[in-house]
């Protein structure tokens, strides 16, 4: 609706026009007709309605003096609806839908961020059914008069041992993080104690020390390169991998490092049958010391290198062993068996493993 | 409908330091577009009497002026949003109005005859405070004043409204009809010589 204005200022005083004041006064004096009541409420509620977000056409107003009964539209409606624009649609505020829009898209890139970082789904389960009770059992022993210090270790470095498990990171760190925060000062104590009493006894010097050594705290990486192993090799059975999920600190090759020339006299039998280390450990890794791995059909792979290394981990060293004896280099494979249990006199030995041992 | 307040004092009008050129009513319609209904409700009860009056003396039936002054206003619902206060706001209304209405004059003749007009504006609600001597001349002089109006041509019956009921100044009577300032003063001297004539008959 455009019109052609003046220009704007205070409008300039008109001359008189002759006889115009009285006119005006007679005119004044005329009935001041006024609109209807209903027609005045018409006006209004199509203003109304205009402002309103959800009803922005104004040409309502029609259709309420239809509805009133007052005076039926005629003409102009159509071109009254026809000139109106969007005046509520215009200033319905649109800023709520690009906000609404960028937060679902923030909202949609996170989830996508954080389901890329989610192992898959399959493997979830076991893995919180192995991370569990080893939770549990440190939260349940911690209150005790004498904390399990085992427990504790096999608890602690679980957050923060497997890179193949970062979601479950967050609801170990959940059970042990407050046992942390409480119960600090009096499992160094109890761990200060222990060491003293590892240090007083030579009888339990070997075992003790290893039991409270610090070396388990790290003990957790070499269990994840054997579940790397067991994983990646399809043949080996099923029933294996929890058992070697479940110690970590058996297997761990700083800890053999360190206690190898204390462990140095004690017998190989002793060692593979008395699980003293692993008493107060939790119930996962007694079954496995307890429970000797089952000596699983090796079929070796044609291209598969049999060369030691240094990196090898004492899995990946038995299983080079067990191919060597399978491609027939027995006295290769008995040497470095020899070797392997010098080095590592406590490391339960799979039967077929032992067999060979013992033949010379 | 009952207004409690007037539309200045509600809205604090006059307390704004305003410049002298700047229209309350425009003031008004920009709080409107804002989406200010109360605003809006103001503006109505200053101009709802005199537009509805000269869209009645204008048209002379109380049917089409009852529709021109519902479209009037939804125009300016419409507009709102673009509504700029370049003029007074009672002018810009006032054009919107008798557009509509020559527009409606040009799609519906005749006009309601001389007869239809007379009994629409006579029924219409007299003064109360007259005095009974002076009752019937008055009454004539009026009636006879709505006769003449009624009988001038288009052009100067709107530009006669315009000045009387309005009181608008010739060159927003020129605004409002869209013709030139002395056409607008031309045409009230002929239709004021016009009344004067008939109300000394």
């Amino acid at each position: 609706m455009t019109t052609r204005l003046p220009p704007q200022g205070p409008p300039e005083p008109d001359e008189k026009l002759p006889g115009e004041a009285e006119l005006a006064a007679l005119y004044r004096q005329l009935p001041k007709s006024e609109p209807s009541p209903a027609l005045d409420a018409a006006v209004l509620r199509a203003a109304a309605q205009a402002l309103a977000p959800d009803e922005a056409n104004p040409t309502v107003l029609g259709a309420e003096r239809e509805r009133g009964g007052e005076t039926p539209p005629k003409s102009n409606i159509s071109s009254l609806a026809a000139s109106a624009p969007a005046g509520g649609a215009r200033r319905r505020p649109r800023w709520p839908i690009a906000l609404g829009s960028a937060a679902t898209l923030v909202l949609a890139a996170g989830l996508a961020l954080h389901m890329r970082e989610l192992p898959p789904a399959t493997s979830a389960p076991t893995e919180m059914d192995s991370a569990a009770p080893a939770q549990a059992t440190a939260a349940a022993s911690l209150p005790r008069a004498t904390p399990p210090v085992a427990a504790m270790q096999s608890a602690e470095p679980a957050p923060s041992s497997s890179p193949m498990k970062p979601p479950e990171q967050s609801s170990p760190e959940m059970v042990v993080a407050p046992l942390r925060a409480s119960t600090t000062s009096a499992l160094r104590k109890a761990i200060a104690d222990q060491a003293a009493e590892r240090t007083s006894s030579k009888a339990k010097a070997a075992g003790e020390s290893r039991q409270y050594a610090p070396a388990p705290m790290a003990a957790p990486a070499p269990p994840s390169v054997a579940l790397q192993e067991t994983s990646s090799n399809s043949v080996e059975p099923a029933s294996k991998m929890p058992v070697t999920r479940a110690a970590p600190a058996p297997a761990a090759p700083p800890a053999d490092e360190t206690t190898a020339p204390q462990a140095a006299g004690v017998s190989a039998t002793n060692a593979a049958t008395t699980p003293t280390p692993d008493e107060a450990a939790p119930v996962a890794p007694r079954v496995r010391a307890r429970m000797p791995v089952a000596p699983t059909p090796f079929t070796p792979a044609a291209g598969m290198d049999t060369t030691s290394y240094a990196s090898d981990t004492p899995a990946q060293e038995l299983d080079k062993i067990r191919q060597l004896f399978a491609l027939g280099h027995d006295d290769e494979a008995q040497q470095r068996l020899t070797a392997f249990h010098l080095a590592h006199p406590r490391w339960d030995l799979p039967l077929d493993l032992q067999a060979k041992l013992r033949k010379p | 409908m009952t207004f409690p307040l007037p539309a200045d004092r509600r809205f604090g009008l006059r307390s704004l330091p305003m410049d002298a050129a700047v229209d309350p009513d425009a003031m008004l319609m920009l709080a409107y577009a804002r989406g200010d209904l109360a605003a809006f409700e103001a503006l109505y009860v200053r101009h709802r009497g005199m537009l509805y009056r000269f869209l009645l003396r204008s048209v002379r039936d109380p049917h089409r002026t009852d529709e021109l002054f519902q479209e009037t206003w939804s125009r300016v619902i419409s507009a709102r949003a673009r509504y700029q206060p370049q003029a007074k706001f009672s002018t810009w209304l006032l054009q919107i109005a008798h557009n509509l209405m020559i527009d409606s004059a040009r799609r519906q003749r005749p006009m309601a005859d001389g007869d239809e007009g007379e009994i629409a504006l006579a029924n219409v609600a007299t003064p109360e405070q007259e005095q009974p001597d002076h009752t019937l001349s008055e009454f004539q002089r009026r009636r006879g004043l709505q006769r003449a109006i009624e009988q001038l041509p288009d052009e100067q019956r709107t530009a006669v409204l315009l000045r009387l009921e309005q009181e608008l100044s010739l060159e927003e009577i020129a605004t409002v009809t869209g013709a030139r300032r002395e056409t607008v003063k031309s045409r009230l001297r002929y239709a004021m010589t016009r009344l004067r004539e008939v109300l000394s008959e």
